[in-house]
This record gives C-alpha cells, sequence and structure tokens, in this order.
C-alpha cells in the first residue's frame, strides 16, 4: 500500500512601508509503508525551505523605494488602507513616530506575531499589536510581564 | 491621547477616574447602571473611592498574574510559576498603593496565599496548557457603529476560533446556570466586540473560574452561542442606559445589593434631585 504525501512550506517577511511579501511551494509525494512517512517528511521539509528561502531573499519591487513616485511624508503612505480602525492606524503610527521605532521591526513583529503585515491587521489583531508597542516603549502595563526585549530605537536621520 | 491609550490601563478599562458617562459604554458601566443608578452615580461618574474588599484585591491580583502568564505564553516569556505568582505578587502590592483594602477583620496574609493557591492551581491545570493558539490577552476593543454609544471591553484572553476568555475569581463553586445568567450581557458585549474586530462570527464565549476554596478548583464553562435575542436586550439596555444618563436620572435602588455597598452613607443624605449636593454634604 502506497501512501500519498502533500506538503507545502510557505514563508512570509516584512518589508519596508508595512508591506511583506509571501512564497509557498507545494509538493506531492508518495512512501511505500506508513513507517517512511516521518524520514519522507523531514527530507521535504529540509528541501522546501531551503527552496523558499532561496527565492525569497528577492523582494522585488518594495514600496518606499521607488525611483519615480515621490516619496511620502515620513516615508509612510497614510492613504493605504487599513484592515484597522482609522484611530488604531493613528495610533500604531503615532507610537512608531514618536519612539523611533525600525518600522521593519514593527513589521517582521506583525508578521511574527499575526501572520501578517500591519495593514492587513483586523482591530483585534491591532489592538495587540498596540498593546505591545506601548509596552516596549514603556507605556502600558504590558511591559510590567517583563521578559520582553524594547525595541531599539530608530537612529535619527 | 488615543481612546486605547486613555482608558486601557494595568490590563483594565480604567474607570476609576471620574469621566463622561456618554463617552462610551462598557459591561461594567452597564451592569452598575442596572444595579444601581446612584451607586453608578458615585462610582462610575463622580470616581469616588471606596476602599476595595479584600475579595476584589485577590480577584485584581489573580488576574494580573493570569495576564503575566498568558502573555508570556504569547509572546515567548517567562511562563515560569515563579514568574507568574512574581507578578501577582507585584501587583498586589501597587494595588495597595492605589487604594486602600478594607481587610473586614481578615488576615492580609491569608488573602495573599489565598491568591497564590489560586493561581497555583490555574498553572497546574490542563487549562494553563490549553493547546489553542492565543489571538489576544487584555486585548482593548471598541464598537463604534450600530449602537447608541461606542461600546468598549477589555477582554482577558482570545482563543483560536475568536473565542473569548473570561476569568472570574470566586468564593465557592460555581453554579453554572446562575452565573451564565449574571455574566450574559458581558459575554453578549464581547461577541458584539469580537464580531466588529475580526469582521467574523465569534467562538462561544468560555468563562473559568478560579475558586477560593482551601483546595483551589478551576472550572471552565462553554457559554452558549449568543443569540439574536440577547444581542437585542443588550441593544435595548444600551438605550435604557444612555436615556437615563442623559436626563441624569440617577436614583437609588434599595436590595440586597446594599448589603455590600460602600456608598451607603452618601446614599442616605440622597434626597430626590438634589443628588450633588447630597454628595457634596456627605463629603
Amino acid at each position: 500500500m502506497s501512501v500519498n504525501l502533500e506538503m507545502s512550506y510557505a514563508k512570509k517577511v516584512g518589508l519596508p512601508e508595512y508591506s511583506s511579501h509571501n512564497f509557498s511551494v507545494s509538493l506531492k509525494t508518495e512512501v511505500a509503508r506508513l513507517e517512511d512517512v516521518s524520514g519522507e517528511v523531514e527530507r521535504v521539509y529540509r528541501l522546501l525551505q531551503t527552496a523558499v528561502d532561496e527565492q525569497i531573499v528577492n523582494p522585488g519591487f518594495v514600496p518606499g523605494h521607488e525611483q519615480s513616485a515621490p516619496a511620502p511624508k515620513n516615508g509612510v503612505d497614510d492613504s493605504k488602507p487599513w484592515k484597522c480602525s482609522d484611530k488604531q492606524k493613528a495610533l500604531i503610527l503615532k507610537v512608531v513616530a514618536e519612539n523611533k521605532l525600525d518600522r521593519v521591526e514593527v513589521e517582521q513583529l506583525a508578521v511574527t506575531r499575526f501572520g501578517h503585515g500591519v495593514a492587513l491587521l483586523n482591530k483585534l489583531e491591532a489592538s495587540g499589536l498596540i498593546d505591545e508597542l506601548l509596552g516596549k516603549t514603556g507605556r502600558s502595563s504590558a511591559k510590567k510581564a517583563g521578559a520582553f526585549r524594547p525595541f531599539e530605537q530608530r537612529r535619527a536621520a | 491621547m488615543s481612546a486605547q491609550a486613555a482608558v486601557f490601563h494595568s490590563g483594565s478599562l480604567d474607570e476609576s477616574k471620574p469621566g463622561d458617562p456618554l463617552a462610551y459604554i462598557s459591561a461594567s458601566r452597564l451592569k452598575s447602571f442596572l444595579t444601581c443608578r446612584l451607586r453608578f452615580f458615585y462610582e462610575k461618574v463622580l470616581g469616588l473611592k471606596a476602599p476595595a474588599s479584600p475579595a476584589l484585591q485577590i480577584g485584581k491580583a489573580v488576574h494580573a498574574g493570569l495576564q503575566h502568564f498568558n502573555l508570556a505564553r504569547w509572546r515567548g516569556g517567562d511562563t515560569s510559576p515563579a514568574a507568574t505568582l512574581q507578578a501577582y505578587d507585584k501587583a498586589y502590592g501597587e494595588l495597595e498603593v492605589q487604594g486602600p483594602v478594607d481587610y473586614e477583620g481578615k488576615d492580609r496574609t491569608e488573602c495573599i496565599d489565598t491568591g497564590q493557591r489560586v493561581l497555583d492551581a490555574y498553572l497546574g491545570s490542563d487549562l494553563a496548557s490549553d493547546p489553542r493558539r492565543i489571538l489576544g490577552v487584555e486585548a482593548y476593543l471598541r464598537r463604534e457603529e450600530g449602537l447608541p454609544l461606542p461600546l468598549v471591553g477589555v477582554l482577558d484572553l482570545v482563543l483560536e476560533g475568536n473565542v473569548p476568555v473570561d476569568f472570574k475569581t470566586v468564593a465557592s463553586t460555581p453554579v453554572l446556570e446562575d452565573e451564565a445568567w449574571q455574566n450574559e450581557l458581558q459575554l453578549t458585549a464581547y461577541h458584539l466586540l469580537m464580531q466588529d474586530a475580526t469582521g467574523e462570527e465569534p467562538g462561544q464565549g468560555e468563562l473559568v473560574y478560579l475558586t477560593k476554596t482551601k483546595a483551589p478548583k478551576i472550572v471552565k464553562q462553554v457559554l452558549p452561542p449568543v443569540t439574536q435575542v440577547q444581542i437585542d436586550r443588550l441593544k435595548a439596555l444600551i438605550d435604557v442606559y444612555a436615556d437615563g444618563v442623559s436626563r441624569e436620572d440617577y436614583h437609588p435602588s434599595p436590595g440586597m445589593s446594599c448589603r455590600w455597598c460602600s456608598y451607603r452613607t452618601q446614599c442616605a443624605a440622597w434626597a430626590g434631585s438634589k443628588v450633588r449636593k447630597a454628595v457634596g454634604m456627605a463629603a
């Protein structure tokens, strides 16, 4: 009896201006016995991860790096639609600006915590991000929990 | 300052200070108003401080311990019992500094031990290693549309499937049917908040009771799905709140809850529309 296996590996990486890009590779394979599944999964995982990593380092178009379009003020495109509320968007931008946080790091945090970039956070997720940002900048109770590394402040231009 | 930064403080809505009662509605404000309008006026509108009861003190500190634990699980911090109890102890001390506690003859050390036992019981339970992904801890949510006032809430924990979870410290083993009834408004409010925040249908709410018995028990209750009747009922009660507060209709509701009310002195001076003068006299 053969066993069919379908596996995919996906990775999402944050980019400047609260954007991100992701790439996934899927693969179908077959093993002869159930005992072979574990070893095959391990092999395919390594294979897919390597394949994705080799490609995802090429981000292609990166918002904010355009040559022709004038860069928006503060490098943030406020006209881009966000899924969270306008107030949450304003607060995120304010906390980032006031504390000179690294936008790429904030974007990466959103991807790590919620699986997508800042602009795609719903209100629940944005609330969680805001709380964490406030905690990291010493403005909320989250800091009391300790153990969380504060963001390094972005260098002034 | 934004709404979230303004009202979200120390893991809960900061309703201890005087505030515009029409700025927003929360389950806490609504329940307080419906229980006794005059008490609501003293507590939520004027922000008159009353000594905390031992139960409230322990409950808030345990809540802080749970907040630490769940945040640490979510964000990769220190989930050890030692770190959680340290967060509890710290919160206990800070709460005592913020406001007096009326121990009512109870021993302070025993109260602290009770909270520690409760937390230990939780950390040793299956719920502490719930395999569901955490989506939010102390999640501040605000719904602007579809209600006469913005609805605000801070959800203790949100789990995979958009499941709101609320922790309750209770004195004895809960009678689940009664608890479901008592907490209906809160869970219906959370349902509306989650619906708005995620754009998806929320999961069934869960209540986790931490009993302060000598051998603490941890009891999880999954509530039935929120019905349209419950939603309509909540909206109707918010209408009652908005109408009553707009007219400054704050009258006492003598009843069982007077037994543990901290505002009886002020209440005794109330005489119809002279409520404000009466408060001034009492103060």
